[in-house]
């Protein structure tokens, strides 16, 4: 089901799919609706509950009372059709899909990331309106530049310039500091 | 465990926030579009799946000719400052005027502005880089393949839906 975007007014098949601006038939807002076969696609019938047949079969280790389906890639533990989290071709535990999340090895499932490059960059060139901050600034940028060098930054295509060029900016502060307090 | 690293490639520019700190931008992974939400220092992805999108609606606004009336309407006020005064006074508004100018020229030649949601069962997304009419009809043009290879060919005519009740 498709609405307008601003009456709300469901939308009927000769404004659906057309590869043109046309106006919507209640509210008349220009519009252009594309739509996918995923629309018209019926929602998946839920994984029936399976209990545990009392003649040997496998249970699912998070629940005691059903029927194991597949186990998981990473444990190796039995799960039932409910625990079972397929990602990447794999299926999962709700245990080891945590984990995995936390420890960052599916990269599908990152959804943040600090920029600490940004962060020492900022912080090597802000404070330099001020001038005397870069005293203190300086050496947390160059702790920043090592400490997190090695740390993933963007999912997207970056480079390490800005932990560069943030160094080169700290050690230049640096060095003009140790001169002018000690010449 | 892990998989390979994405590559993904870049869909849209970046559109950037009021008051300009971060900006959204949109990129294309091998099976599903990638919006980024920036905030310079830190980053929160969202993911779309090509299985998962139901539609892409573009709905024309207004805010473009709001935008232009409102430079226009700065730039003529500077003129008539330069008008009134003389001197590097005059010059100045006359530049300032005519830099607002320029900007209006250019969000003209930008064209209309747009609204861009993408639908799937469960969210509905404000795409918010794609706000020009003719980038967003250009990205759908370009995605509507890509869409149709993870769920199939549509039929010639969608079946109508009843408005009445």
């Amino acid at each position: 089901m498709i609405n307008c975007p601003k009456c709300n007014a469901s939308l009927q098949g000769d404004v659906l799919d057309t590869r043109r601006l046309t106006a919507c038939p209640a509210c008349g807002v220009v519009m252009q609706a594309t739509v996918f076969p995923a629309m018209f696609r019926e929602p998946q019938p839920l994984a029936s509950r399976e209990t545990l047949v009392l003649n040997g079969e496998a249970s699912c280790f998070y629940h005691p009372k059903k029927k194991a389906v597949v186990p998981c890639a990473a444990c190796g533990r039995f799960v039932c059709a409910l625990c079972d989290v397929e990602l990447d071709d794999q299926h999962l535990c709700p245990s080891c899909l945590e984990k995995g999340k936390r420890k960052r090895k599916f990269k599908n499932l990152e959804d943040h990331r600090t920029l600490y490059d940004s962060i020492a960059l900022s912080l090597a060139i802000v404070p330099m309106l001020f001038i005397f901050p870069t005293i203190i600034t300086a050496p947390m940028v160059i702790f920043i530049v090592f400490r997190y060098w090695k740390a993933p930054t963007s999912i997207l295509p970056r480079n390490k310039i800005r932990f560069v060029l943030a160094f080169m900016i700290a050690g230049l502060q640096i060095t003009g500091w140790t001169f002018s307090i000690f010449l | 465990m892990t998989g390979n690293p994405e590559r993904y490639k870049r869909l849209s520019g970046k559109k950037k926030r009021f008051l300009g700190f971060g900006y959204d931008q949109l990129w294309l992974g091998s099976d599903h579009l990638l919006l980024l939400d920036s905030k310079y220092y830190e980053e929160d992805y969202k993911r779309f799946y090509f299985k998962d999108i139901q539609s892409l609606l573009v709905r024309k606004t207004d805010f473009g000719k709001i935008q232009n009336i409102f430079l226009g309407l700065i730039g003529g006020f500077f003129i008539l400052i330069a008008v009134a005064t003389d001197g590097g006074a005059s010059i100045f508004f006359w530049v300032m005027s005519g830099l607002f100018f320029f900007v209006l020229l250019i969000n003209t030649l930008r064209g209309p502005t747009c609204e861009t949601i993408l639908q799937t069962a469960v969210q509905t997304e404000k795409l918010l880089p794609l706000d020009r009419i003719n980038n967003a009809q250009k990205t759908i043009i370009f995605l509507r393949p890509l869409i149709k290879k993870f769920q199939g060919i549509l039929e010639v005519e969608a079946p109508k839906v009843d408005t009445s009740g």
